[in-house]
């Protein structure tokens, strides 16, 4: 007997050696992750509140993502996965989503989460969140509780990217605890002042412990967290660093684990690979999904000459402006979302490859005759913030000049930027980092739907107005089939290239960097603002 | 030495004199900024969603939909209730954000201008003593390299050389993340990330005060009291110390004092190369943020800490040299 | 508000250059040759960047991506794949020029606040003067910062923002070196004979000044060149335009992997900023022996 045991024993620790050699790390069962440990995160402002009710921000999401849970969540290739709700059905040709509860999940102050708490944040708060009121109002009906564990979500009509969005905190609601927020809703005001705001309570992996202003936000383990044994970290702090150069510094020395892939110069991504006491990632934006623009003001006598547009797509070369702005960590974008998105993303602007004899015929076509070297100037501008839009500019400049035009750069910050191209459309070419995930229809249709030309950030600057376009961005949304969804933007896109209101330059590389100390900091598609419920040390 | 009571009217009426130009550091700021293109509302609606109901809601919220004049008339009025607004980017009352950044920065030019001052005057007094030998030289030339070095750029070398390359030093921030004992561990741990910031911010300042020091004492020394004194045949180090750094004192007070509105300009840099959560990157932040309460508030506080430190100058001038009067 | 501290610093006595003694204390002067020469190459490099620059300084392909000296970069590439050569030559020509440029028009408007001020007195010198204190009292680096980030980073905004950053000082040194010389008797004697006040400004009072305020100009050069670098490097240059200062900035992610990207723009700075302060210092012991110190102010 003693004999077979420790046989069995043995034969264990080899299978168990082979996976981790073959796997490279212990295979994901519950005691290998071990608890313990300060996982600390860099952060590139101070959110000054956690009120993701009113005031999503980046920097707010960054710390509350791990307060708070969402009903769904979603996996790398964005398909939705349970959280708070363990499952859920869709009903009436997507007019109605029944959503079925976990039981016996506790908010930080101990009360039960139910769905009243559930009922009360898609009600009362979403219509006040700035992002998700955009999808929510005007397909939302009602929201009923049958019971304590059930939530029924009513539509007026069919609305396909629901779940997707929902997945995503800064998309879809956060479960706030009503019994808490119940006297402080019905104005932005009211939720601004809840003291809630700041001593945030939900039924997250972490609880606020300290807020240092200006230094830093310490988050403990929520000893009662329903997914137990997670997290695993005893505590989250995240530290306010503003300068990029020194918050790099403070990764590479181990004063900081994780920054996300923005927060990464990006040309400095092939280095930090080769540091062995780092991890940098090539997964974790999918649903985020940021591509680089060029936008090109239609209204503008030259920029709104299709042929010039074009020409300057066909004149730029893509590659050398990855390479150079990018240290080539970012890919070529020829599409109008992220790749990643693989059920609606096209490349249709493959077809623009580098030719300056085409680039130039067509500017002579256009009306634009070669003069000593030079056609016509153009003024090129990007928002101070992003370095590598400043690279990207300087880049374009080079590149275009050889085709005869002059590009004179300017740049503001980022206040005076986006009143100059958004509310004003005072520009030629405009470098624009957007997001285009987690659904086209939250954020690329905003780019080209021509009712939003008004005066609000990020909206179809260009003014680029084609009734095909339109005829699809309006029908899209409603159809529950992902394929013939998909097909749909495959023709939008098709249409777009032609015109080329926009010219994509290249998509985000997800180079999220964590200390090789660490494992599993990213397993969400949006890790800029996951949860941390999953890191641990190793 | 003065009597109290001088003093006192002297300085309740310098402060007096000062109200009316903090009135005007506030109008002339008010109306720059808010000539500026773009807001904070813009700025917001950037971070979180972009639709023109979000923006027109902001900027309802901030009040920068009336007219210019009646938001200054609402700043000022709050400003005679000590109320210097509400931060569009911290969410929280102005004051308080301000209050909760000052000590470190306090922390952070206090023991900067104690190195600068001890620092600069013993080299100088050192320096004149061997005047116009080698080290004299050496040290002057080095001093002149000091502060015609950019003062960002002494801090990222710092940071590559201790905090990179020797590893002997954090390079971030002001205190360890993953948490100190409370008690002496935490007072070393914040001393530790004291240092570099310190010299960094220190090294312009010493070499100021090292060759005022320098040039005073050289003056001073070849004064007819102090070769009297020599000749008596005093000790010469007590001379030295006794009389002539006595006079030497005053402008090491003026480089502080007057400067002052720079020392604040140097907080911005070495703040925001080391990451020091003080006032200097708090004005950075919040210009990149659009907040405007936010960069009035520091204004208005900035403002009076220059007043402050002018007046502190005169009268410490006073103290140490009894000849120059209140007018 | 008149500070004792400017009487202490400001009263500097028997001046006025006697130009056959000034050339005297020149060639004395070691300091001022040798600095004003080293600046005099620097200004001369930077002035032949169209001659000596062996690439356009924007132009991409001029060597491999962040690649090392060599004959044909001789202070390597930067991460544009940019000749570092190049762009010191045409940077420093927009660095010296902002640094010079500021530095006049400082000057201007200080000696034209100053003069108004200092020799007319009286209310025109109260109302001045409250104007200025106003102006010592904004943290003007703030304010500096401000219009640049608000108000577009283009060369002029950065020069104008430097400006307002250093004239208040000068004004003051300028009203009380009038003040002083105002009360001396070749002035009395002027007055007296019955030479027109202009005349009396221009001819006998400004030349006598004119030591202090060419000190102070080559220091508020050096004072501007810093200033334009601190700018840059908070992401505040000019982006059309290639400076010292922005190459710096563009140096900081780079360090490790291309230190020849921030150490030569860093040392042209240096070299420039160190040698007129060299200068400055020179030109005060010559022009103005009796002051043991000038009035210095920076970063």
């Amino acid at each position: 007997m003693e004999r077979r045991k420790i046989r069995f024993g043995s034969v264990a620790i080899f299978f168990l050696l082979a996976a981790v050699l073959v796997f490279g790390q212990v295979p994901g069962s519950a005691w290998a992750q071990k608890r313990g440990g300060t996982l600390v995160i860099g952060l590139e402002a101070d959110p000054g509140h956690f009120n993701l009710i009113v005031k999503p921000g980046t920097t707010v999401q960054v710390p509350a993502v791990n307060i708070y849970n969402k009903l769904i969540t979603l996996d790398f290739d964005l398909n939705p996965k349970p959280e708070l709700a363990k499952s859920w059905e869709v009903k009436d040709g997507g007019k109605t989503l029944i959503f079925h509860l976990r039981k016996g999940v506790k908010f930080h102050d101990g009360k039960e989460m139910t769905s009243e708490d559930v009922k009360f944040s898609l009600e009362k708060c979403l219509p006040y969140n700035p992002r998700s009121r955009v999808f929510w109002k005007p397909v939302a009906e009602k929201v009923e509780a049958p019971d304590k564990y059930t939530i029924v979500v009513r539509l007026k009509k069919p609305f396909a990217p629901l779940l997707t969005v929902m997945g995503v905190i800064f998309g879809g609601p956060a479960i706030y605890p009503k019994h808490l927020w119940k006297d402080h809703v019905g104005s932005r005001k009211a939720f601004l002042n809840a003291p809630w705001s700041k001593k945030p309570v939900g039924t997250g992996p972490f609880m606020l412990k300290e807020y240092k202003k200006g230094s830093h936000v310490r988050l403990v383990r929520n000893p009662n967290y329903w997914n137990a044994p997670k997290p695993y970290a005893d505590e989250l702090v995240i530290r306010f660093v503003s300068d990029a150069n020194t918050r790099l510094i403070a990764l590479e020395k181990g004063e900081i684990d994780y920054l996300r892939a923005a927060l990464i110069p990006w040309d400095q991504a092939a280095r930090l690979k080769k540091n062995p006491k780092l991890v940098v990632l090539d997964k974790g934006g999918e649903a985020t999904g940021q591509v680089e623009f060029m936008l090109l003001n239609v209204r503008r006598p030259i920029t709104g000459n299709v042929k010039v547009r074009q020409a300057i797509a066909y004149a730029l070369d893509k590659n050398q402006i990855s390479q150079l702005a990018t240290g080539g960590t970012a890919k070529v974008a020829d599409g109008i979302m992220h790749s990643a998105m693989k059920w609606a993303h096209k490349g249709s602007f493959a077809q623009y490859k580098q030719d300056l004899k085409m680039a130039n015929r067509l500017l002579d076509e256009a009306g634009y005759p070669m003069k000593g070297g030079k056609r016509f100037g153009l003024t090129l501008t990007w928002a101070k913030g992003r370095g590598f839009e400043g690279l990207a500019a300087e880049v374009i400049k080079q590149q275009l000049k050889k085709v005869g035009i002059d590009i004179k750069i300017e740049s503001f910050d980022r206040a005076a930027t986006l009143k100059k191209v958004y509310i004003n459309h005072d520009f030629d070419i405009m470098m624009q980092f957007f997001t285009t995930g987690p659904d086209p229809k939250i954020s690329v249709t905003r780019v080209y739907d021509r009712n939003n030309i008004g005066s609000a950030n990020f909206n179809n600057a260009p003014s680029y107005i084609n009734v095909g376009v339109q005829r699809l961005l309006d029908a899209e949304w409603q159809i529950p089939d992902v394929k013939k969804r998909g097909a749909a933007w495959r023709q939008i896109v098709d249409m777009v290239a032609a015109d080329a209101p926009v010219i994509p330059l290249f998509e985000t590389p997800f180079v999220h960097t964590h200390s090789a100390k660490w494992a599993d900091v990213v397993t969400r598609p949006y890790c800029a603002y996951c949860t941390r419920e999953d890191a641990y040390q190793k | 030495m003065a009597g109290d009571h001088p003093l006192l009217r002297y300085s309740v009426r310098r402060i007096l004199q000062a109200v009316p130009l903090v009135f005007w550091v506030v109008i002339i700021n008010f109306t720059i900024i808010h000539l500026a293109p773009g807001d904070p509302a813009i700025y917001l609606a950037s971070v979180t969603e972009a639709t023109p109901e979000a923006y027109a809601e902001l900027r309802i919220e901030f009040g920068l939909d009336k007219p210019l004049y009646v938001q200054m008339g609402i700043y000022l009025w709050k400003l005679l209730h000590l109320d210097l607004g509400y931060s569009t980017w911290h969410n929280s009352p102005v004051l308080g954000v301000i209050l909760d950044r000052l000590p470190a920065t306090m922390l952070l030019m206090a023991t900067a201008f104690s190195i600068a001052s001890i620092m600069g005057v013993v080299l100088g007094v050192i320096a004149s003593r061997y005047s116009y030998s080698v080290g004299d030289h050496l040290a002057t030339l080095a001093s002149l390299a000091g502060y015609s070095m950019p003062i960002f750029w002494l801090g990222q070398l710092l940071i590559l050389f201790f905090a990179l390359y020797l590893d002997w030093l954090p390079s971030q921030g002001m205190y360890s993340m993953r948490g100190v004992e409370p008690g002496w561990p935490a007072v070393l741990d914040v001393l530790k990330h004291l240092l570099l910031p310190a010299i960094t911010y220190a090294t312009y300042h010493m070499t100021l005060v090292f060759r005022i020091t320098r040039g005073k004492m050289q003056e001073t020394l070849a004064q007819d009291f102090i070769l009297t004194a020599k000749s008596k045949g005093l000790n010469e180090r007590r001379v030295l110390y006794r009389h002539a750094l006595r006079n030497a004192l005053l402008p090491v007070v003026t480089v502080i004092g007057i400067n002052f509105a720079y020392v604040m300009a140097g907080s911005v840099f070495t703040e925001t190369v080391f990451g020091w959560p003080g006032m200097g990157r708090l004005i950075f932040e919040s210009i990149t943020a659009r907040d405007y309460p936010m960069i009035l508030g520091i204004f208005l506080v900035v403002s009076m800490m220059i007043v402050l430190a002018n007046l502190i100058t005169d009268i410490l001038y006073a103290l140490i040299d009894p000849r120059v009067a209140y007018n | 508000m008149t500070t004792a501290t400017d009487q202490i610093d400001y009263q500097s006595p028997q001046r006025g250059p006697q130009w056959r003694a000034v050339w005297d204390a020149f060639s004395q002067n070691r300091a001022v040759p040798i600095a004003g020469s080293v600046l005099l190459v620097l200004v001369l490099l930077v002035l032949s960047a169209p001659l000596l620059a062996p690439y356009d300084p924007y132009a991409l392909g001029s060597g491999s991506r962040l690649g090392g000296h060599s004959f044909q970069n001789i202070m390597g590439v930067d991460n544009l794949g940019r000749d570092v050569f190049s762009r010191i030559l045409w940077g420093g020509r927009v660095s010296i020029f902002v640094g010079f440029s500021a530095a006049f028009a400082t000057t201007v408007m200080g000696l034209l606040v100053g003069t108004i001020s200092g020799y007319l007195g009286g209310w025109v010198d109260d109302i001045l003067m409250r104007f200025t204190e106003t102006f010592m009292v904004i943290p003007r680096f703030f304010l500096a910062l401000i219009i640049v980030a608000f108000f577009g980073a283009n060369i002029w905004n950065i020069i104008f923002a430097i400006s307002i950053l250093t004239w208040p000082v000068t004004a003051r040194l300028v009203r009380s070196e009038f003040l002083t010389l105002r009360t001396r008797q070749f002035v009395d004697a002027a007055h007296v004979i019955g030479t027109p006040r202009s005349t009396i400004i221009f001819r006998e009072i400004l030349p006598n000044a004119i030591g202090v305020v060419v000190v102070n100009a080559s220091l508020l050069t050096a004072q501007a060149m810093l200033l334009e670098a601190g700018l840059s490097y908070l992401g505040l240059g000019d982006p059309s335009l290639v400076t010292w200062g922005r190459m710096l900035y563009e140096a900081q992610p780079f360090l490790r992997q291309a230190w020849w990207m921030a150490v030569y723009p860093g040392l042209g700075i240096f070299l420039s900023v160190l040698t007129l302060n060299l200068l400055g210092d020179g030109l005060n012991d010559v022009l103005n022996p009796r002051s043991s110190e000038i009035h210095r102010t920076g970063l």
